[in-house]
Parts: structure tokens; C-alpha cells; sequence
């Protein structure tokens, strides 16, 4: 693409303006990131229960000289900046603490549970982004029209919808009542893929709901603004079909603009996985997120909000990146 | 009376949606009018089916489910609307700050709103409740500081278009300080952006609110909220699925008519969209 676009400029000069973008957009995710830790950090500690307590067992408080030398040992009697350089120190390598469920590395159990997440996620996507394409292009065909209105206020309806609701109506009527899906439960694609299939339906469907309302906005303002360009009228004047001029030539142009959609919407679909995968017993990253809020398991909670925040931000990152690198008109 | 829905650009939609919030006003002010039923009284078998007597049948401790969701509007409302006034409260004054005096400040205070805004809703909700407890103050401030952050950013961006219009700059030769110039004749012009955006957070702070009490971490029994009645709803959806249907439902059309609600006021409020 770099090619395509330089036109007259020397390309050693495109490429260090991208470097220059690129570096200048690492360096302000620094203090975001470090913001962000200091929050996860902050919430760790001002959570109900002395860590060294919990360590201890019940009976540790017992022991006043046992406590003491815990709290030594765990570094809880330094200052709380020097507390948090230590943590952070750890967290970077990866040592998250022990689960106090089972006393197994928090980063391992957590690890465990992201390809769930990862499928959940992906299918969503997928569904949201096929039924959002058509009802966006079909919409944006006849802008104000009886149609558009009604699509439009469909995907204001789609984006109400609170996503657990859905899934509940889903596993009653689907489930419970006509018994054509299992209930819930988590099958590893690589063990038993027509099961693992039947059970991702219905969280993917309940997930993607709200997504088809997001996209499907998105999708119709940017069809409208594509189709009202020159190029669609030449490939018009040339005779191609309308189809292939509606889902070949003018959406190529908005899925650029569509994977940043995608990026940000990656936040809302982690977050929902929290609601889903416990309804579901999918038992992916929500469904172990809810498990440490119930039994007040914080190294576990601290890491998976921590790598959260982390993916999140990473993607957006590449999204933004990849933006600028595809499309040469937008301004560095 | 079409010329009055024209000048006001009134369709079927912002009907419903009008009437819709103008029965959750009066559910919120005066439940008493809807139904007759306490609803925390055990006053007959549990999960009866919708009755004559029980308009949405009872729950899993025979309480009159109508009841309890006429009675529940008031909570939902309370930290839907709480949440987000705090919201629009602490990220006025950000807001105005980092696009009026700008420079180093407003680096300072945009990094730290993209520390929030890199944590997913719920996560941070999630977090945040860990700490405090689960309760309806602690879920007002919870979710105010969820979504200060996108409406700072909202204020910020109408400050610095707003800043270089001429009558500001007319305001200060007249003498005018920095806080009259940023609360009365900026914030003054930026206040139709401003109530469009409150009436969707309110939208999205319900959904956090049900979200949250559905969890179990949000508003907590035997006080009734919408959230809350379908987690409990879940564990009998083979003997009563309206006890599930019934809660979803108005959590989604308050949602959806307060969403449509903020489009008309957008639309309405947009001096480039208005015709006469």
C-alpha cells in the first residue's frame, strides 16, 4: 500500500512520519497503562480483608508475631508507593500471586480460561458483522425511507436490550422449553467441536445482539457517505451488478472504519462475557471473573482485569496503527 | 395538532417513547396509584401464574410481582439518574478545565480519563464494588465514575470549539475572570450537547445498574429493583419464565425510550436539522 500512496514524496520520508506515529503513540500509552495498574493496584488493596490474614488462614489472627513477620515477609509493612513498585515488578513478570482457592499460580489459572473467551468473542463478532452488513446496506439503499426508519430504530432497540436478558429468554424458550440446545456447559473446540458449536450459540447469539445495533449505525452511515461518491457512479455507468457494487466495491471501503468499530466494541463484548459465560457456565475469563467476586479471590481478579486492560489497549494500539497504515488519507 | 408534531419533529416513535417515560415519572413519584399491593408482603403461594388478583403473578416468595416492579421503577431510577448527575457533575468542571486552560493541564487530565476509559464498564464496576460493597449509594458513585470519563471528553471538545467564537472573546476584553468565562459563557452555550448526552447516560447507567444488581453486586434483596428480580428470576425458568420475561422487559423499554428520547432532543436541538 505504502507505494500506492506516496505519489510524489520519497518514501523514506512516508515511512519515518509513520515511524514518528507510531513511536509518539507507544509513548502515550505509558502513563495510561501505568494509571491503569495504579488503579487495579489501589482496588487490591483497599478490598475488605488483610492479605496477610488470608494468607495466614483463619487462625492466623491469633498470632500477633506470626501476622507481623507474614506482613514483613509479604512487604505490607512498607510505605504503599513502595508496595506498588514491588507489585508492579512482580505483575511484569508475570507473578500474579497464588489463587486462594486452590493456592495454583493465578496466571496459569487464568491463562486456562482465555481460549473460551477468545471463541465466545470471535463467533460474536462474526454474527454481529453478518447481520449488521445486511441490515446496514439495506438501510442505507433508501436513506429516510420507511425502511431506513425502521432499521434505524431496530438498532436503537438492539442496542437497549440488556444482553443477560436475552440470554435468559434464549435458554428458556430454547433450552428449557423446545430442549434443541443444551442448557449450558463448556466443551474445548479441539475435543468436541459439534458440542462445543451447540453450546456457543446462544451466548454468541445474546452477545452479538447489541453489537448488530452498533455495527448496523455504523455500517449505514458509512454505505451512505460511500455511495454517494464518484467512484460508485462510474461503476454504475459501467453496468456491474448492484449487488457487486453494494458488497464488493463500497463496503470494501467502510471495513477499515469498521475494524476500529470492532476494536472499541472489543471492551463492551469482554465486559458482557462477565454476564454470558455465568449464565452459560461457558467457562471462560467472565465466567472465572465472577467465581473470584463471589469468593473474594483478588490476585485472581487483579490479573484478569489487569490483562483486560492490557489487551484492550494493545488492540486498539494495532487497530489505530493498521488505520493510518491502509488508508492514505487520514493526516499523521 | 400535525403542524405541532411537525414544528417539534414528533413521529409515532417519540410518542411511545414520551409515554413510556412520562408512566416511569409517575411509577417513580407515586407507585401507590399503580397497585394497592406492599411489595415486600408474603401474601400467597409463590409462582402463581398472572391472576386477576396478581396482575404479573408472584415470586419465589408469593409477593406480588407487579408490585415489586412498580416499586422497583423507584430504585432503578434512583441510581440511574443519581449516577449519572454525579457523572455530569464531576466531569463538567474536567471537562471545561482541560479545553479551556488547555496546555499541560489538559494532557495531565486527558491521560488520566484514558486510564478510565481503557477499563471495559462492567470491569471497572466490577472493581470498584469489590472495594466498597455492594449497595445503592456505593453503585451511584461506581458507575458516575464508569462514565464521567466519556462525558468530560464531551464538554472538553465543545469548550475548544466554543472558545474561539468571537463573543467569548468580546466576554473577556469586557473583563471577565476565568471561571465567569468558563461556567457562565461557555458552559452556557454547550448546554444542549450536554443535556442530549445526559438523557443516553442515563440510558446506559440503568443498564449498568441492572447488569451489576443481576450479578448480585448492585442493589440488593428484599429491596426490589429490575436487575435484581432476574437474578433470582433465573433459577425458576422452568416453572415461571414470565418471572424472568417481565423484569428484562421494562429494564428494556426504559432503556430504549430514554435512547430515543436523547435522539429527539438531539435532533430537536441541532439548529442545523431544525426547519420551521
Amino acid at each position: 500500500m505504502l507505494s500506492e500512496q506516496s505519489g510524489g514524496i520519497p518514501l523514506i520520508l512516508l515511512f519515518d512520519s509513520y515511524m514518528r506515529y507510531i513511536i509518539s503513540r507507544v509513548f502515550q500509552l505509558i502513563p495510561v497503562l501505568l494509571l491503569a495498574t495504579i488503579i487495579v493496584f489501589v482496588a487490591g488493596r483497599l478490598a475488605p480483608g488483610d492479605p496477610a490474614l488470608i494468607k495466614l488462614g483463619p487462625r492466623g489472627g491469633n498470632d500477633p508475631a506470626a501476622l507481623a513477620k507474614v506482613r514483613q515477609e509479604m512487604g505490607l509493612d512498607k510505605p504503599m508507593v513502595t508496595q506498588y513498585v514491588l507489585w508492579l515488578g512482580d505483575v511484569l513478570k508475570g507473578d500474579f500471586g497464588v489463587s486462594l482457592m486452590n493456592g495454583v499460580d493465578t496466571l496459569k489459572i487464568v491463562a486456562g480460561r482465555i481460549p473460551a473467551s477468545l471463541e465466545l468473542i470471535a463467533v460474536s463478532i462474526l454474527i454481529a458483522l453478518l447481520l449488521a452488513s445486511l441490515l446496514g446496506v439495506r438501510a442505507a439503499l433508501k436513506p429516510g425511507s420507511l425502511t431506513d426508519q425502521t432499521i434505524s430504530s431496530v438498532a436503537t432497540g438492539l442496542v437497549s436490550i440488556p444482553t443477560f436478558w436475552v440470554a435468559l429468554l434464549l435458554l428458556s424458550v430454547l433450552a428449557v422449553r423446545l430442549r434443541l440446545l443444551p442448557a449450558s456447559g463448556y466443551v474445548p473446540l479441539r475435543e468436541n467441536a459439534a458440542l462445543n458449536l451447540k453450546l456457543i450459540i446462544m451466548p454468541a447469539v445474546s452477545l452479538a445482539l447489541a453489537e448488530v445495533g452498533v455495527f448496523t449505525r455504523f455500517i449505514r452511515s458509512g454505505m451512505i457517505e460511500v455511495l454517494g461518491s464518484n467512484y460508485i457512479r462510474t461503476a454504475r455507468a459501467k453496468g456491474l451488478r448492484r449487488r457487486r457494487i453494494y458488497f464488493v466495491h463500497a463496503f470494501k471501503n467502510i471495513l477499515v472504519t469498521l475494524v476500529t468499530v470492532i476494536g472499541l466494541e472489543v471492551g463492551t463484548l469482554i465486559g458482557g462475557t462477565l454476564l454470558i459465560e455465568q449464565i452459560f457456565g461457558w467457562s471462560g475469563i467472565g465466567w472465572l471473573l465472577y467465581q473470584s467476586i463471589v469468593n473474594r479471590d483478588y490476585s485472581v481478579l487483579q490479573c484478569i482485569v489487569f490483562l483486560v486492560v492490557v489487551a484492550y489497549v494493545l488492540i486498539n494500539l494495532i487497530v489505530d496503527i493498521v488505520y493510518v497504515l491502509v488508508d492514505p488519507r487520514v493526516e499523521l | 395538532m400535525n403542524a405541532f408534531f411537525k414544528r417539534y419533529k414528533i413521529r409515532g416513535i417519540y410518542l411511545f417513547a414520551f409515554a413510556v417515560l412520562l408512566l416511569i415519572v409517575l411509577m417513580t413519584l407515586v407507585p401507590g396509584l399503580f397497585t394497592g399491593h406492599d411489595p415486600y408482603e408474603l401474601m400467597s403461594d409463590d409462582l402463581l401464574p398472572p391472576s386477576r388478583q396478581h396482575l404479573l403473578g408472584t415470586d419465589e416468595l408469593g409477593r406480588d410481582l407487579f408490585a415489586r416492579i412498580v416499586y422497583g421503577t423507584r430504585n432503578t431510577m434512583y441510581v440511574g439518574l443519581g449516577s449519572s448527575l454525579l457523572a455530569v457533575l464531576i466531569g463538567i468542571p474536567i471537562g471545561l478545565a482541560a479545553g479551556y486552560i488547555g496546555g499541560a493541564l489538559d494532557s495531565v487530565l486527558m491521560r488520566i480519563l484514558d486510564a478510565f476509559m481503557s477499563f471495559p464498564a462492567i470491569l471497572l464496576a466490577v472493581l470498584i464494588i469489590s472495594v466498597t460493597g455492594a449497595n445503592a449509594n456505593a453503585l451511584i458513585v461506581t458507575i458516575a465514575v464508569v462514565n464521567f470519563p466519556r462525558f468530560a471528553r464531551i464538554v472538553r471538545g465543545n469548550t475548544l470549539y466554543i472558545k474561539r467564537i468571537d463573543y467569548v472573546e468580546a466576554t473577556r476584553t469586557f473583563g471577565a475572570g476565568r471561571t465567569y468565562l468558563m461556567f457562565r459563557t461557555i458552559l452556557t452555550n454547550c448546554l444542549s450537547p450536554i443535556v442530549v448526552q445526559f438523557t443516553l447516560l442515563v440510558a446506559v447507567a440503568i443498564l449498568i445498574e441492572a447488569s451489576m444488581s443481576f450479578l448480585g453486586l448492585g442493589i440488593q434483596p428484599p429491596v426490589p429493583a429490575w436487575g435484581s428480580m432476574l437474578h433470582t428470576a433465573q433459577l425458576y425458568l422452568r416453572k415461571a419464565w414470565w418471572y424472568a420475561f417481565i423484569p428484562g422487559f421494562m429494564i428494556f423499554v426504559v432503556v430504549y425510550s430514554m435512547n430515543i428520547f436523547g435522539d429527539w432532543l438531539r435532533d430537536f436541538t441541532d439548529p442545523k436539522k431544525r426547519s420551521r
